[in-house]
């Protein structure tokens, strides 16, 4: 399918500057369609075929898909190195803005009964987004029974019991796998 | 061991361990950093969840958060390398090498089959920071509010979070 690859291979700076673009501006975990945007329309570095490839590899690979997908495009482009500065560009930002955050916290929270009022409100509306990004994730799964009864034992495991995470996916990927092979036939 | 190594270790774990995304990871998180290892209470957990939100990037970057109370300014660095690596390095040589995985039917079969399981951990994100912090009633409702309109309306998160802190402010909640 790949018809014309891309001339010449970006530099690892081009790339950089791409990725910490992405990394500067995506909150709340939009920033895969702004990857998609500016690796496939903007910069034309991969097609279509190849950033949804991405896309798959991300989710399955453990991690945050952000990263993942900044790795997968990276090496593509330009070996391991490309990689790195991709991860990187995506990451750094926000890491800095969270360490300023977690530092101000320590100095301020503890002796101001207005911030923690604040933070009583934000913890809320943080409950509240990530709702909805369950709600969004709900809506294949709602479909199959099958599906269901999964994400049941998995919430119940790890949110009620607090069992070991590791040992609810060793138990629940297995089958869950194979019940998706006998569905198969379906479309 | 050196509270800096732990942090260390414990991240490379979540970042071995975090199938299904970044909200599917926050109950082993919290196990890890509140539960186990005591370096934070539950209240600093979800405060520190909520301030992530004020930053871009993925939301595990709270990990930054929680190294930092659990270890310094080292461990709050080296924490979210820890918990990007696996996956990175994974990605990258599946970018390297996708022609040949692409054709394994258990690829996609894992990838469906991990749809629902994410689902359950996210759930599971949700209850482990909800139970902590929607103490009262007017919590719930700028919860609920905030889940409603931010998917409804596409509002961006960051604002949606600081209007909810505001809120709290005035309303004394």
């Amino acid at each position: 399918m790949s018809v014309t690859e891309a001339p010449k291979p970006p530099s690892l700076s081009a790339i950089f500057k791409v990725f910490l673009a992405i990394g500067l501006t995506a909150f709340g975990g939009g920033a895969s369609a702004h990857i998609h945007d500016a690796v496939v329309h903007r910069k034309r570095w991969l097609d279509e075929k190849r950033f949804l490839e991405g896309m798959t590899v991300a989710r399955i690979v453990p991690g945050t898909n952000v990263s993942n997908l900044a790795a997968f495009v990276g090496a593509i482009l330009a070996g391991y190195r490309g990689a790195l500065v991709a991860v990187l560009g995506v990451v750094v930002p926000g890491l800095i803005a969270v360490l300023l955050l977690a530092v101000a916290y320590a100095r301020f929270a503890e002796h101001s009964r207005y911030i923690q009022l604040g933070l009583h409100g934000l913890t809320a509306g943080a409950v509240g987004i990530m709702a909805s990004l369950v709600a969004t994730a709900a809506k294949p799964v709602l479909r199959s029974p099958a599906g269901m009864l999964f994400a049941l034992a998995a919430f119940v495991g790890v949110g009620v019991f607090e069992l070991n995470m590791l040992l609810v996916l060793v138990v629940l990927l297995p089958l869950t796998s194979y019940v998706a092979r006998k569905s198969e036939t379906t479309p | 061991m050196n509270p800096v190594a732990q942090v260390f270790g414990v991240s490379l774990w979540l970042g071995v361990v975090s199938f299904g995304g970044g909200l599917a990871i926050v109950p082993e998180m919290h196990r890890q950093f509140v539960e186990s290892n005591g370096w934070l209470t539950s209240v600093e957990f979800a405060d520190g969840y909520a301030l992530a939100q004020l930053a871009p990037g993925p939301n595990m970057l709270a990990v930054v958060f929680y190294g930092y109370r659990a270890a310094g300014l080292l461990a709050a660095l080296l924490a979210p390398i820890a918990i990007v690596t696996p996956g990175a390095t994974l990605s990258a040589l599946c970018g390297r090498a996708w022609e040949r995985l692409a054709a394994n039917v258990w690829i996609a079969r894992f990838r469906r089959g991990l749809v629902p399981v994410g689902l359950g951990l996210m759930a599971g994100g949700v209850f482990v920071v909800g139970r902590t912090t929607i103490t009262s009633w007017p919590l719930l409702l700028i919860a609920a509010v905030v889940a409603v309109v931010v998917s409804i309306k596409r509002v961006h998160p960051a604002i949606a979070v600081i209007l909810a802190g505001a809120a709290g402010v005035a309303f004394h909640l």
